[in-house]
């Protein structure tokens, strides 16, 4: 299971033959260092890495897209209002409103920045199986009650969310309205949301000593074992060195 | 509600990096007083994702719809464990649907977790600011919703405004926080009255589980 549906070629790709921990540090060596670039210059020069980048995953255009297609309220708002609202440098004037040459750099430097991330993240850390993904973490020494609620909270979301799809049914076939404001339709949802909780509460400690019997809480050996390689080292000193090169470079010139 | 990665610089989404772990810390320590910490890592579990599921259905109020962001809620039932169940959240939706950001993720936690914290400690004090009754659970409630979607919203505000790499004149910067909040009155409202009548609920039900964190 990986938080995408891998396509056939990406199984394969060399970046998703890579150690997961060190694919987890060079995701977030890139990310901070896009985040830190504020000069326009440098926007190209990120775009050709990551596209280098897709190219090696083997993802396809179309999955990339459609990710990167509802990028989020704010960053639609920001992308949208900026140019309009924040400067002194008017490049066109357009009868009240005055395009500002500040405020359309802010909102291609955010767009390219926010494209750049998502499209780091997807590329190499969504592509790791979620379950390896939260034993690398626990492998780097995260607290073992993070990794520990994640796999719990991963093994029960899909079923809670078919448990709340037939709770809507049912509510929906009694004729409790779930639409609208109304007082009604708002202690429907409440009796929805809370009815799930309480199905979660019961069940949680049959879960707990199901698990005790399983063994949890004893040291087990790990179900994978991470093992680095020249490959490994290699990516990540070439991530490391992209990045570093965006931050020196942004401050030098 | 999160803010994207691409917004905000480094330093700021660093120094939320290292809040979050400062506030994980305090609640880890805290989590780890108790007598068998793992035996409520199934209950958080569970309820984190019956949280997380319901705050994903859009509520439809025509002629739009909105979707629930039960922070506070979740802050009252879980106390302790709601801000390492939001940064958990935060993670699985950022890494596998793509929503929020991954530089943000410290920043995203400390604007959603510490209303949800704040949330657990005025339903902890609840019976020393108002007699123990039905109607004093719901109210705290409903403060607990709603102030902690407005908290977050006044958080996100601020620090988009004061993150953004441009200079933003203050004037701007004020209308835009208030239309901002403004926008999220009626989700305030509703969130109240959803997190007052769910604990309304669970008190008849099951009032253990507002006990037991």
């Amino acid at each position: 299971m990986s938080c995408l549906d891998l396509e056939r070629g990406v199984a394969e790709s060399p970046l998703n033959r890579l150690d997961p921990r060190f694919r987890i540090v060079a995701c977030l060596v890139l990310a901070f260092a896009f985040s830190a670039v504020t000069a326009l210059w440098l926007l190209p020069l990120m775009v050709a890495l990551v596209v280098g980048l897709v190219a090696i995953s083997g993802l396809g255009p179309l999955t990339l897209w459609r990710r990167l297609r509802w990028p989020g309220l704010i960053v639609l708002l920001l992308v949208a209002l900026l140019p309009w609202s924040v400067g002194t440098t008017a490049v066109v004037q357009l009868g009240p409103l005055v395009l500002y040459q500040e405020g359309l750099a802010t909102a291609l430097l955010i767009a390219v920045r926010f494209g750049c991330i998502v499209a780091v993240v997807l590329v190499i850390l969504t592509t790791i199986p979620v379950p390896v993904l939260i034993h690398a973490l626990r492998s780097m020494r995260v607290p073992w009650l993070l990794t520990d609620l994640a796999l719990l909270v991963l093994r029960y979301l899909h079923e809670l969310r078919h448990t709340l799809e037939r709770m809507r049914v049912a509510m929906m076939l009694r004729g409790q309205p779930l639409r609208g404001a109304s007082p009604r339709a708002l202690r429907a949802w409440a009796g929805l949301i809370a009815s799930l909780a309480l199905r979660s509460y019961v069940r949680a400690d049959r879960i707990y000593l199901a698990m005790r019997v399983r063994g949890y809480g004893e040291e087990l050996a790990p179900p994978w074992s991470f093992r680095a390689g020249a490959r490994d080292w290699a990516f990540l000193a070439s991530a490391t060195a992209a990045a570093s090169f965006l931050v020196l470079a942004e401050r030098a010139w | 509600m999160h803010i994207p990665d691409g917004i905000l610089g480094p330093a700021v989404t660093l120094a939320g990096y290292a809040g979050t772990a400062a506030v994980m810390a305090v609640c880890l320590g805290q989590i780890a007083k108790r007598d068998d910490p793992r035996r409520d890592v199934p209950k958080a579990a569970m309820l984190t994702a019956a949280f997380f599921v319901a705050s994903l259905v859009h509520v439809p109020i025509p002629p739009t719809s909105v979707h629930l962001m039960l922070n506070g809620l979740l802050g009252v039932v879980l106390g302790w464990f709601a801000f390492p169940a939001i940064v958990v959240g935060l993670f699985f939706q950022a890494v596998m649907f793509g929503h929020g950001g991954l530089t943000t993720l410290g920043v995203n936690a400390l604007v959603l977790g510490l209303p949800s914290l704040l949330a657990f400690a005025l339903f902890s004090a609840r019976h020393r600011l108002l007699p123990a009754a039905p109607w004093s659970d719901a109210a705290v409630g409903f403060v607990a919703g709603a102030g902690a979607v407005a908290a977050a919203v006044v958080l996100v505000a601020v620090v988009v405004l004061a993150g953004l790499p441009a200079h933003v004149d203050p004037d701007l910067e004020r209308r835009a926080i208030q239309v901002f909040a403004l926008a999220h009155v009626p989700l305030m409202v509703i969130e109240g009255v959803v997190v007052a009548m769910v604990l309304a609920f669970l008190r008849k039900a099951s009032p253990e589980l507002l006990l037991g964190r």
